[in-house]
């Protein structure tokens, strides 16, 4: 079920009652709830999937369980792994089976022949890369004694399948995020409003500017043979809008979604497009997963303590596992490794925590010099989405190459384009303008429009909601999938 | 049990809750009214629009065509039926009423509104191919042009067979614009009484000077990219053209039905193809069957050897360029003046 679908528009207002108006008071039945809800929500897409979630999350459970009354380190240690090798298993043979006996059979001619295997067409199941991390988190968590198992096992349950981050984060921690089933909600009208308005910045960056740019996007990245090097560069551009707009969008419904039934959930992003280096843009850019590569993979390798070397290996090591994580194709892991050279030289002059704080705080423009880091920053991160929506590492050089070597680099518009898509190319363009004037002035806050609930009179804060409303029907693309559904 | 409700579901929440029922039942009364107004501001503005997209139906609906003759088909008819050659020959007023792109529905669907308009035509010629009767669920090509006339029943009805509107389109204001932003900003300034991009007056009829690419698929794949699509595959494309649909097929048949009950005279044409394309000409047997069942007359050019082995009256093999529409709106409006005479004089 998409957010952006009428399945959701009529799903969520029948949870939602029956939530707050037909079982307010049990607390517990809203736990069950919400976890019908969820399997419900996942089911709509493929209900096959569902065992998987199911299987998972009585693994850990038991795991947690078991964890809780086990002092002996070496059998608390086999707990872990099996949890481990559970969820880890099931990503490995949905996400990563063809990667690796394509890339051993190309590495070694002949072993096809001998092993006898081949690839097989595998339907990879949505959210499964959400889901898994979160529900290794819990196990991790309680491994380090960091987090009192449950024996709860229905809010276990909600906590693992919670509709509106189940697949596509943000990654919820345990600690976060299982606590909140076992206190009571009330429903509070303030953060039920902040949770609408999020929705609807959501709904505007996914259906107004991700949908509008993947136009452009597919029809530049999938034709770019034929594109001139100023269109090329476009086409990076709306893609970077694209992936924004699509998945911080997603973040911002799920979020505010969670906010509609009591709960909190992490930030997932933070105006990352107005990042000062590339270290600023990774603690701003799907928070939910690097922080969790850095508190479960980075910090237990070595982070960045030890020789340069180490710290060299570190950093090389969580970028391209995170790029992996996206998907088992060597686009994604050259993304990661271009992302660990762009950050490097921060790390290891000590840079790496310059701009903690946002751009520009307490101004209303940049300086000259933070502009030019934004944009420094910007078309780095450009360049290396190149990498993450093409085809293949030949279509991703072939690109690049195409910028360079363009012979009618300024001519933008291809000949083969029509005065309709002329006109959707600007109204593209006005919707990204308008992306960054609204974001840049709520860049101190949780999502885009936070800022209007300072306004004092309703009247005027209804009317912006309304006009927004009606600048979302207006300018709607045409509907396109969430891209990190597919991780 | 009226009481229990009621107690259930107001008096009972927190005052938290209410606020939240009061305020939400207001903004979404606020909401509708303000997009209702919008909506009928945009239809309004779109229904006396001139642009080429609104131009033909802005007409009919304002009664202003009455046409003796009219034209009706895709773009097989939109490019090669010139309707001043037609009233040279014929002596009458014609109109070209064709609709790029679009198969057999949605003419229907604009022919039955020009009928709830206009006065009876004396003769219609309805020129049909391959793609005429093809399956129509996945919509049709500028849809939008029919939103603002979606409050009219018989039209409604036409377009719930095509797939192009969803219920939201129907029920909620301003979901059938959703996406088009031009067309709501041509609608408002057109509610103004701003007319941009306005059309000359061709009765319908947009000649293409063209002449035959190198590449015989290039002009529907260049047609194609310039409404986005890029996943060319031409033997889909054909494919899915072809395929007759049965509710195609009956309404089709309806048409000729009440066409014949209304004492119009039917000319089914099947125009030129080029004879690299005669793979392509379809059902002629079943038009030549359907026309005699109901008194209409079939006129096959699909292969007439005045133009089909000439590339130099093509653009593609689908489609003759102004030069071949020329030559060939001639021959059709002398061969139905031949006919009428004949009928007459018998």
């Amino acid at each position: 079920m998409l957010f952006n679908s009428i399945d959701f528009a009529v799903f969520l207002p029948i949870v939602f009652i029956l939530y707050w108006f037909v079982i307010k008071k049990n607390l517990k039945l809203q736990n069950l709830l919400i976890v019908v809800a969820s399997y419900v929500f996942y089911s709509w897409w493929d209900w096959r999937f569902l065992s998987l979630i199911v299987f998972s999350t009585i693994v850990d459970y038991t795991v947690g369980f078991k964890l809780k009354n086990e002092e002996n380190q070496s059998k608390r240690k086999l707990l872990l792994w099996a949890s481990i090798v559970v969820n880890l298993g099931f990503l490995g043979v949905f996400k990563y089976y063809n990667f690796f006996l394509d890339s051993l059979y190309h590495v070694i001619p002949g072993l096809q022949v001998v092993l006898g295997f081949n690839s097989i067409e595998i339907i990879l199941p949505v959210g499964i890369s959400f889901y898994t991390f979160q529900t290794l988190s819990y196990t991790i968590d309680v491994y380090k004694r960091k987090l009192e198992p449950t024996s709860d096992f229905i809010a276990f349950a909600a906590f693992v399948s919670f509709f509106p981050q189940l697949v596509a984060g943000p990654i919820e921690r345990a600690t976060n995020l299982l606590p909140q089933f076992f206190h009571k909600r009330t429903f509070n009208y303030a953060k039920f409003v902040d949770g609408m308005r999020q929705i609807l910045w959501g709904l505007f960056k996914k259906i107004v500017v991700a949908d509008n740019c993947a136009e452009f996007a597919n029809q530049i990245f999938n034709n770019s043979a034929e594109m001139n090097g100023s269109t090329l560069i476009f086409g990076a551009l709306f893609f970077a809008f694209q992936i924004y707009g699509d998945f911080s969008g997603y973040s911002d419904i799920a979020i505010g979604t969670s906010r509609l039934f009591g709960f909190n959930l992490m930030q997932n992003f933070a105006f990352p497009y107005f990042s000062r280096d590339i270290a600023e843009f990774w603690r701003r850019w799907h928070i939910s997963l690097s922080t969790w590569f850095r508190d479960y993979l980075y910090i237990p390798i070595g982070g960045s303590r030890g020789g340069t070397l180490m710290k060299v290996r570190n950093t090389f090591i969580i970028f391209i596992v995170s790029g992996f994580w996206h998907g088992a194709n060597w686009t994604f892991i050259i993304w990661g490794a271009l992302n660990a050279i762009f950050f490097l030289p921060l790390l290891l002059t000590n840079n790496n925590r310059n701009n903690l704080r946002i751009v520009a705080q307490d101004r209303y423009l940049p300086t000259f010099k933070e502009s030019f880091h934004m944009l420094i920053t910007f078309a780095l991160t450009v360049f290396a989405w190149v990498f993450f929506r093409a085809e293949n590492l030949g279509h991703a050089f072939d690109y690049i190459k195409g910028i360079l070597t363009s012979e009618n680099f300024f001519n933008v518009i291809p000949t083969s384009w029509g005065g309709r898509l002329l006109s959707d190319f600007a109204f593209s363009l006005l919707n990204i303008v308008l992306l960054i004037v609204v974001e840049w002035f709520g860049r101190d806050k949780q999502y885009g429009i936070e800022f209007l609930f300072g306004i004092k009179y309703r009247i005027v804060r209804w009317s912006l909601y309304i006009l927004l409303i009606l600048y979302i029907i207006v300018f709607a693309g045409g509907s396109q999938d969430f891209i990190y559904f597919q991780f | 049990m009226l009481e229990g409700l009621r107690i259930l579901f107001i008096f009972n929440f927190e005052t938290n809750m209410k606020r939240f029922i009061v305020d939400i039942v207001i903004f979404s009364i606020i909401l509708y009214v303000v997009t209702l107004c919008l909506d009928k501001v945009v239809s309004t503005g779109l229904r006396r629009s001139e642009t080429t997209l609104f131009y033909n139906l802005t007409k009919i609906n304002q009664g202003k065509l009455n046409a003796d003759l009219i034209v009706n088909g895709s773009s097989k008819a939109l490019v090669q039926v010139d309707p001043f050659i037609i009233d040279s020959i014929l002596g009458i007023n014609s109109y070209n009423l064709a609709l790029d792109g679009t198969p057999f529905i949605p003419q229907k669907a604009q022919y039955e509104f020009y009928r709830l308009k206009n006065t009876k035509p004396k003769i219609i010629i309805q020129i049909v191919s391959n793609g005429t009767l093809r399956s129509l669920n996945k919509g049709f090509k500028n849809s939008i042009k029919f939103a603002p006339y979606l409050n009219i029943p018989e039209v409604k009805e036409l377009m719930k067979l095509t797939g192009s509107f969803n219920c939201l389109d129907y029920s909620v204001p301003m979901v059938k614009y959703s996406g088009k932003p031009f067309e709501i900003i041509t609608g408002m300034l057109s509610f103004l009484n701003v007319q941009i991009f306005k059309v000359q007056d061709s009765r319908g009829y947009f000649p293409k000077d063209k002449s035959w690419p190198t590449n015989a698929n290039e002009g529907i794949e260049s047609s194609l990219k310039e409404n986005g699509m890029t996943d060319f595959d031409y033997t889909q494309l054909v494919q899915e053209f072809t395929s007759s649909d049965s509710v195609s097929v009956q309404n089709f048949e309806r048409f000729l039905a009440k066409c014949e009950t209304e004492e119009i005279i039917v000319f089914l044409v099947y125009p030129p193809i080029h004879a690299e394309g005669f793979n392509t000409i379809l059902n002629v047997d079943y038009y030549n069957r359907i026309a005699h069942k109901y008194n209409a007359c079939f006129l096959d050019y699909s292969r007439d050897s005045l133009l089909v082995f000439n590339k130099k009256y093509f653009y593609n093999s689908q489609h003759l360029n102004v030069d071949g529409a020329t030559i060939f709106t001639k021959k059709l409006a002398e061969d139905i003046n031949a006919r009428i005479n004949n009928d007459l004089n018998n």
